[in-house]
């Protein structure tokens, strides 16, 4: 297992190298010159230029990679652009309030999805079953996006129950925190949930019909047993490793999430950096983002592994 | 089978139940506005009272004004800015030299008086006993190392260009600065009104160096807090602030001030009408009808300091014939686009000075909508119609909206536009190089009519990106610089949009309203034409 982690790990230089290389070169084909972008309608000429120069923009490309990789690699990702801050400094002081946003995202949709997908699969073609997996289809069709906005216009505007945006840290004030995550955390989860749902009936029924269960069944147990200690154990190794990719999907999801409901995470760094042509930001962000993205997938090939003892690695 | 029915009678009950929610926001406005009706009127006549001669025992002190902004707020030092949005956040923590008043003259502030000694000699008596946020105290040392840094080719400010009229910065003594100037500049002044005439820190300036964009230091009624980038800006009330109050104790009367960018027009909205802000500084077009006559929140609307246009190149064809450009002019249709496209939010026009200000003059708008003589010009000179060509349109919703408006009433009058979207970085990088044909675009504006005239119509002028050349116009402009007396100025300015018209230099479109809306709490708002959130005299009823 040991050797199996070692040799992930090695195989994740190349692809971040790579994933470095795509952002910077694709960031600066991307139209729109970032001094232009700063200076906005009082661009002149020389103050363009003089921006350039004052960033290194006016360097070959390559030549502007190779500084940067080589002050990436002594862990410097470089200052942003106007502010000076340190990117590093930025992503780290944004990143409490997205992993609050995933986690809450992931509890509200697990705690939706799963009791959900018991319910439809343990009463197939019944009317909760029929409500159940029409809701999922809705949840899965319907952009957050426009989830978030439905939820502005008739929790905030009409019934007044929540703010429509805002952030206050948990460390201020508990119940402030939670009135402005749980409106974005059920945009961003319903997505989630809705897929967790309906994974978690097809692998139920999938197991239900087992020789198994029959097995069981046939032993006298009553049926909630059979479902809880014999069914469900099995039916959840593929909902794990969903889950885990959901991971992944909740924090590119929260880009949007974020942006709409003004919450100060990475997802609205990404955003706003990228709306101001902030290169140093960008670059930062997605370097950082894709980390993100291949430990956790790592973590659910090594987690599959404990759940499913018939699973090796070598 | 009866199993499913139910299910789906719970479905569509579901359903009917969750847009009934959406239900009540309809019938609210149809009663509003007849409660309302008498409300803005109440309000305007009670607003500038309370601004103005300030009834003493009402003002309360106190509280937290939360403003949402339009934009991400960019950098906090003055000299560095050029975002509009910034300035919001400038007016709580700096004082320029001279204020900006709501009819556009300028009031002492940092400095008591001043005096053009002769043509090129301007000289400022600044006031005493004011303090800068870390102790500092403010005098013409200050002054002159503020405009040191800005005319520092090292600094790379934009504010250089706006006091490049500056030759040197003289202290006879200490509440004395004397600015000699390289030639005659009428239009400085106003300059000073705004961030070039802000005043930071000497000490701040030495101190934090480039990190001064993230800890601005200045003399004004609120010191900066904190500022979560793309999140919120906090100031807070300085207690050593110089002017004082109606009630005679020091400004400011709020406790503190948060800035907060909501860059979202219907999450901004929706924040003011349930109380999550006090405050806004934009407002959507299509937004602007459903909350007239509303009176919490309160729409208040002046007309701003800038213009929008259709840009044309006179070194590409089509428009390289002033026969081309006339016919564009009178192609278009100014009041259908204000009225019906932009909902009567703006005022139709054809000039880059807005009614807002001394030297408007309505004789500029010579054109009147004639589509046949726009066919007829467009035969002249010699094209064949329709006369195809290409124009740059912002990717903004209500950019887009008024392009597709622009090719349908451009089609009447013989033309062919094909609409490029471009993002708004790259069009304006388009347009910088002069690699462009058409641009629809605006200027945010000045308060001296030389920010919006100047340095877009002289021959060869920064922002002269049309390649427009007229030496009349050239010489008139001049002389609007060189001539103090404003009478005189405003004549020449008319002259030479007269002239800058008949050439078709650019196809003015309209002048842009300035919106501010705030919550029925927020008291003693000055709304300026530059539409800036001036927070110092500003309460919260409690």
């Amino acid at each position: 297992m040991g050797n199996y982690i070692l040799k992930r790990l090695l195989s994740m230089v190349p692809t971040i190298v790579l994933v470095s290389m795509i952002v910077f070169f694709l960031v600066r084909l991307t139209p729109g010159d970032p001094a232009i972008a700063m200076l906005g309608e009082e661009a002149t000429p020389a103050a363009v230029a003089a921006l350039r120069a004052e960033y290194g923009w006016d360097q070959p490309i390559p030549v502007q990679y190779a500084i940067w990789l080589s002050k990436v690699v002594q862990g410097d990702l470089g200052r942003r652009v106007r502010t000076n801050q340190p990117v590093s400094q930025a992503i780290i002081e944004r990143l409490p309030t997205t992993i609050e946003l995933t986690l809450f995202a992931l509890v509200i949709s697990l705690s939706i999805a799963i009791p959900t997908g018991i319910i439809s699969a343990t009463r197939r073609n019944s009317a909760s079953d029929l409500i159940t997996t029409t809701l999922a289809l809705i949840g899965v069709s319907m952009p957050s996006f426009f989830l978030a906005m439905l939820m502005i216009f008739v929790l905030s505007l009409n019934l007044r129950w929540l703010p429509p945006m805002g952030f206050t840290p948990l460390a201020e004030s508990v119940t402030d925190n939670l009135k402005g995550m749980i409106m974005p955390a059920i945009a961003l989860g319903a997505g989630a949930a809705a897929v967790v749902a309906r994974l978690t009936r097809s692998s139920l029924l999938e197991v239900l019909t087992q020789e198994y269960i029959r097995t069981a069944r046939a032993k006298g147990l009553a049926e909630r047993v059979v479902i809880t200690a014999h069914a469900l154990k099995n039916a959840m190794i593929p909902v794990v490793t969903i889950v885990g990719l959901q991971v992944g999907a909740l924090l590119s999801g929260a880009v949007i999430t974020e942006t709409i409901f003004v919450l100060p995470g990475v997802g609205k760094l990404a955003v706003d950096a990228i709306f101001a042509r902030d290169f140093p930001m960008i670059q930062g962000v997605v370097l950082f983002l894709s980390l993100i993205f291949l430990f956790s997938n790592l973590l659910v090939d090594v987690l599959y592994a404990f759940l499913d003892p018939r699973i090796h690695y070598a | 089978m009866n199993k499913r029915i139910i299910a789906i009678a719970l479905l569509v009950a579901l359903l009917t139940a969750l847009s009934a929610c959406g239900g009540p926001s309809t019938p609210a406005p149809t009663t509003a506005p007849a409660a309302a009706t008498k409300a803005p009127a109440a309000a305007a006549t009670t607003a500038p009272a309370v601004a103005t001669t300030a009834p003493k025992a009402t003002v309360t002190r106190g509280g937290t004004l939360r403003v949402g902004l339009d934009s991400d707020l960019t950098t906090m030092d003055p000299h560095l800015s050029t975002a509009a949005v910034d300035r919001q956040v400038y007016q709580s923590m700096y004082n320029p030299l001279v204020r900006l008043d709501k009819d556009l003259t300028l009031k002492p502030e940092l400095a008591e008086k001043w005096e053009f000694t002769d043509s090129t000699t301007l000289v400022f008596t600044l006031r005493k006993g004011v303090k800068f946020h870390d102790g500092t105290d403010f005098n013409a040392k200050a002054v002159k190392i503020n405009f040191d840094r800005m005319m520092n080719p090292d600094t790379k400010s934009l504010r250089a260009a706006e006091i490049s009229s500056v030759k040197e910065v003289q202290i006879p003594d200490d509440y004395t600065v004397k600015l000699i100037l390289k030639a005659p500049n009428a239009a400085l002044l106003a300059a000073l009104s705004d961030r070039a005439g802000m005043i930071i820190s000497p000490a701040a300036i030495e101190k934090y160096g480039k990190d001064l964009a993230r800890n601005p230091v200045g003399t004004g009624p609120f010191q900066f807090v904190e500022w979560v980038k793309d999140d919120h800006l906090t100031v807070k009330k300085f207690d050593g602030y110089w002017e004082k109050g109606a009630d005679g104790q020091s400004l400011p009367y709020l406790d503190q001030v948060t800035y907060k960018p909501v860059t979202d027009a219907t999450v901004r909205l929706t924040s003011l009408k349930t109380g999550t802000l006090d405050m806004i500084n934009a407002i959507a077009p299509k937004d602007v009808a459903g909350m007239r006559g509303s009176k919490d929140p309160l729409l208040d609307q002046v007309t701003g300091l800038g213009y929008q246009a259709l840009n044309t190149n006179d070194a590409k064809a089509p428009f390289d014939k002033v026969e081309a450009r006339q016919a564009l002019n009178y192609a278009l249709d100014r009041d259908a686009i204000a009225n019906n496209v932009l909902f009567g939010t703006v005022t139709a026009g054809q000039g880059p000075i807005p009614p807002s200000s001394w030297a408007y003059d309505a004789s500029v708008n010579i054109y009147k909508r004639d589509v046949a003589k726009s066919k007829e010009l467009l035969q002249k000179a010699g094209l064949t119609l329709p006369v195809k060509f290409p124009c740059m349109i912002v990717n903004s919703p209500e950019a887009q909206l008024l392009g597709q408006a622009l090719k349908e009433q451009l089609a009447e009058g013989g033309f062919d536009m094909d609409i490029q979207l471009l993002d708004f970085p790259t069009a304006l990088a388009k347009q910088t190089a002069k690699d462009y044909v058409c641009f629809q675009i605006g200027w945010s504006g000045r308060p001296d009519p030389d920010g919006n005239v100047y340095s877009f119509l002289y021959t060869n002028a920064p922002s002269n990106s049309y390649n427009y050349s007229n030496k009349t116009v050239d010489d008139l402009l001049d002389k609007t610089r060189t001539t103090y007396d404003q009478a005189q100025r405003k004549g020449f300015y008319a002259e030479a949009l007269k002239t800058a018209n008949q050439d078709g230099a650019v196809a003015y479109l309209y002048w842009p309203s300035d919106f501010k809306a705030w919550g029925a709490k927020v008291n003693g708002y000055l709304h300026v034409p530059d539409g800036m959130i001036r927070t110092k005299e500003m309460w919260l009823a409690k």
